[in-house]
């Protein structure tokens, strides 16, 4: 999967996870930017995109995430 | 030593005074000697058990570097001295007394509890700074430091030795490592942080803790007068915690190093995950990254069903605990737990065009201020059926005399904490319509410090210990 294609799949599974189908994903978008992306969703997103994309993320793998662009980068990495 | 005293006055001057004629091997050495000192001043031993832990953990540290094959071994290691330490000294005599009336319960002979186990200050705070450097080696976002010095100082350094913040190593190590510099900046803001601490601990949370422990212990007492006591509690709290951190922080910049930000401004929160995100900052990301996530993540738990609300449950229960050894806490902890799901479901439920509309912000902050009030009576209450008795009375049942006592103490307390408040507004307002970094002119900043010095001269409380202290 290229950048582009995980980006588009991680926007539908973000719009889903924060209730908020109107969410415009770009790579350097942080917690911060995004409202609802809080711990509790953090988990219920990581898990999502672990079934999406069929990877597992460690512990401190999740803690490094900072972005968009870690998560689509740590994607393509797993699925390289 | 504790910050407001006047030995502190002398102490930091001084260390100030000579560190900054010193080289950087040289100041780490010296600031160990005072750290140690500053801790060790009213009970040395407290210096064994700071030793125990820094000892242990920095040659785990290097063990993990060198036998990565065995570094779940040693990480165990790591945890059981530093939990063995806080749950001897912290929870052993919760857990005896606890089994003593078991045994009653169960109608065998039980056994009156004589140990007399002395905590000492800090050590929740310190076990958890060096229990992430070990943690942190062995999910391999940090290297093993090989000098023991600059170790020992991350451990000790005495500005957040007693009362946090929790520094994580990974910010923390480089800061004494690297040449520090003092700049003018530095000096001026790190002087505003003293001075606003002080103020804060002086005038409004010396003034106030009169009036909280005027109301809770009160024999005859009403459900104005306990809510008016939270209120106060929660001002009191608020102004007693952040007061030590920003004495901390002001201490630490005069000293070259920024330590990590605390609090946010809690009482402009508009739901408990933003107020966790406001509140003992420090913490909450430790528990969350150390905890919740090793929980939430866990291969059992992360596919069971209701596994996230078993992780934040668990998470809550320990950060109930983590405050004291006693049930009133672990309760304040799990009121915050339901309190989170009440608001996430809700959140779930509701349309994003009303959850996200500007207008009702301050409504949501208000309510959750008014939520927090609940918790506040729950972790005074040391004693449940109090804390029972104070949650059930009737808004209904208030005689003159307890209104009209009420309404002064609840006067009282707004009118010492009004700085505060002007202080959250101000926070509010620059949050939401004024995005710029600098925000407190050098001019605004002076005026200010001379009036709370003032304000500490005229207006000081009697002195009480930060709250914090026996945790």
């Amino acid at each position: 999967m290229n950048q582009d294609e995980i980006l588009t799949k991680i926007t539908e599974i973000m719009r889903e996870t924060f209730n908020s189908p109107t969410l415009e994903l770009t790579p350097d978008m942080t917690a911060k930017d995004i409202k609802g992306w809080d711990s509790m969703k953090n988990i219920w997103l990581i898990v999502a995109i672990e079934e999406a994309f069929g990877v597992k993320l460690s512990t401190s793998e999740v803690i490094s995430i900072e972005s968009v662009t870690d998560y689509i980068n740590l994607i393509q990495q797993k699925q390289s | 030593m504790i910050f407001h005293s006047l030995d502190y006055l002398v102490f930091l001057p001084l260390v100030v005074a000579i560190y900054w004629m010193l080289n950087r091997e040289k100041q780490v050495l010296f600031l160990i000697a005072m750290s140690y000192f500053f801790y060790g001043y009213v009970h040395p031993w407290f210096l064994y058990l700071i030793l125990t832990s820094t000892v242990v953990d920095y040659y785990c540290g290097l063990a993990m570097g060198r036998f990565v094959e065995h570094k779940l071994k040693i990480l165990i290691v790591s945890i059981t001295v530093n939990l063995g330490l806080l749950g001897y000294f912290k929870y052993f005599g919760f857990f005896v007394d606890n089994v003593a009336e078991l045994l009653i319960l169960l109608g065998l002979p039980s056994f009156t509890n004589n140990l007399d186990i002395y905590l000492p200050v800090g050590i929740s705070f310190y076990t958890f700074q060096t229990m992430s450097y070990t943690i942190d080696i062995y999910r391999g976002q940090l290297k093993p430091r090989k000098n023991f010095l600059d170790f020992a100082l991350f451990v000790s350094f005495f500005p957040q030795l007693v009362a946090g913040p929790i520094e994580r190593a990974v910010n923390f190590l480089p800061q004494i490592e690297k040449k520090r510099t003092l700049s003018v900046d530095d000096v001026q803001s790190a002087l505003f942080l003293l001075i606003w601490g002080f103020f804060k601990k002086m005038v409004i949370a010396d003034n106030i803790a009169f009036i909280v422990s005027k109301i809770f212990l009160l024999e005859n007492t009403s459900f104005m007068l306990v809510w008016v006591g939270a209120f106060a509690f929660g001002i009191q709290i608020f102004a007693d915690f952040s007061a030590y951190t920003d004495i901390a922080r002001g201490s630490a910049r005069l000293l070259g190093f920024k330590l990590s930000q605390n609090f946010n401004h809690p009482y402009i929160s508009a739901s408990p995950t933003e107020f966790w995100k406001r509140w003992h900052i420090s913490l909450t990301s430790w528990v969350h990254d150390y905890i919740f996530l090793s929980l939430a993540l866990s291969r059992r738990l992360r596919t069971a069903v209701g596994g996230l609300i078993i992780s934040l449950f668990i998470t809550f229960f320990l950060n109930g605990l983590w405050h004291g050894a006693g049930w009133s806490f672990v309760l304040w902890g799990l009121y915050h737990f339901v309190l989170l799901l009440i608001y996430a479901w809700a959140k779930s439920v509701t349309p994003e065009y009303i959850r996200d509309h500007q207008f009702l912000r301050p409504f949501q902050i208000l309510l959750m201020f008014i939520l927090l009030h609940p918790s506040y009576i729950i972790f005074l209450n040391v004693d449940i059926s109090y804390m029972w008795r104070d949650l059930t009375l009737s808004p209904f049942v208030n005689s003159e005399i307890q209104i009209t006592a009420a309404l002064f103490l609840f006067a009282k307390a707004l009118l010492f904490s009004l700085p505060l408040w002007a202080h959250t507004i101000f926070a509010y307002v620059r949050e939401r319509y004024w995005k710029g970094d600098r925000w407190e002119p050098i001019a605004i900043q002076t005026v200010a410090s001379m009036i709370m010095f003032i304000g500490i001269l005229v207006l000081r409380g009697d002195s009480v210990d930060f709250i914090y202290f026996q945790f």
